[in-house]
């Protein structure tokens, strides 16, 4: 008797322990299936959600992985070398384009001064009800006309006076050739045309004699 | 060479502000006489003003050479004349007359202290003085 008591004993503890695994395992498996079965879901609706053309929502978004993190080791230090050079060629020229900025704007200081080209309210007041001007920003229209302007034939410079087959003159009352210049100076119609950043009218109807027009608003006037 | 009459109404009637040179250049030439430009000046401004429907400001600006150069020791006497005629045209004639040489000027622009805008390429900035000068006489 006690010898089968003795080996019955160990039979019933294995039966127990053997339910204990497979619910273990069960509901491992479970686990396992549901991980398997959400992660199916979560990227077959990203999927779906770009072939629909929907935005994925900010906290899904994942930055593209840089060249860097994938290249081995062995040439990372190639390309560090590589990359600080050309950061200080940028760095360089970011200065020497700085350095041209300022020197533009100590030009235009030496042309303009401010002082004298200042808005002024009265002026603006009396010029709109002059001519019936409504906005600040209404345009005024400048003919300007004279000899230096001289845009006759010579039209890839513009100088004071025309050109003919020998060379630029200056012109006779009669549109003749005056006499011939071999240098060549900025008229003031070209100056003026500068001033104001716009571009000559060359609708010269005379050799030596032309005229500007040149369409502003009252404020980069005055 | 009437500048002006080159113009038709159509040219001009929409302008704020019409500019003249003073033709200094002009009377260099001794062919060329005093007379003559103050002749075609004066029919110019006539004309502007006859066909001009707007109330344009019309100007004449003049202004010297460098100083301490060889034409404006040349050109000096001959250029006061000019400034002189273009002065009385002015006058004549409605327009507004500004110079940097002309002491009698409407607006005698003093580019003493401005280096940079004396001569010939001052130009720029004596119209932009001129119109805001002349908008406050008119």
């Amino acid at each position: 008797m006690e010898g089968k008591r003795k080996v019955g004993r160990p039979k019933l503890a294995d039966k127990k322990l053997k339910k204990n695994a497979i619910i273990t395992i069960i509901i491992c498996f479970i686990l396992v299936v549901t991980l398997i079965f959400g992660g199916i879901l979560t990227f077959t609706n990203n999927k779906l959600s770009k072939l629909n053309g929907k935005m994925p929502a900010p906290g899904d978004y994942t930055p593209p992985t840089t060249r860097k993190t994938t290249k081995k080791t062995t040439t990372t230090k190639i390309t560090k070398k590589t990359t600080k050079k050309t950061t200080k060629k940028t760095t360089k020229k970011k200065k020497k384009k700085k350095k041209n900025k300022k020197k533009k704007t100590t030009a235009k200081a030496n042309i303009i001064d401010d002082k004298y080209l200042t808005w002024d309210e009265q002026l603006y007041t009396r010029l709109k009800n002059r001519f019936n001007k409504t906005k600040a920003s209404e345009y005024v229209n400048i003919l300007m006309y004279g000899t230096s302007i001289g845009v006759g034939k010579c039209s890839d410079i513009i100088v004071d006076g025309y050109s003919d087959k020998t060379g630029c003159c200056y012109a006779n009352s009669d549109g003749t050739c005056k006499y011939r210049k071999s240098y060549r100076r900025l008229p003031f119609m070209k100056q003026i045309a500068d001033f104001y950043g716009m571009k000559l009218d060359n609708r010269s109807k005379s050799a030596g004699v032309g005229f500007i027009h040149l369409q502003k608003p009252l404020t980069d006037i005055l | 060479m009437n500048y002006i009459m080159e113009l038709d109404s159509k040219d001009v009637e929409d302008f704020d502000f019409i500019v003249i040179e003073g033709f200094a250049n002009d009377i260099q030439d001794e062919n060329y006489k005093k007379s003559v430009f103050e002749n075609e000046l004066s029919n110019s401004l006539k004309h502007l003003n006859s066909i001009k429907k707007e109330e344009a400001i019309v100007m004449v600006v003049t202004t010297p050479p460098l100083p301490n150069t060889k034409k404006y020791k040349e050109y000096i006497d001959t250029q006061k004349e000019v400034w002189a005629v273009a002065m009385r045209q002015a006058n004549n004639n409605n327009a507004f007359y500004c110079s940097t040489s002309n002491v009698n000027a409407h607006y005698a622009i003093n580019t003493a202290d401005h280096p940079t805008y004396q001569g010939h390429s001052n130009m720029a900035y004596v119209v932009a003085q001129c119109m805001k000068e002349a908008l406050k006489k008119n």
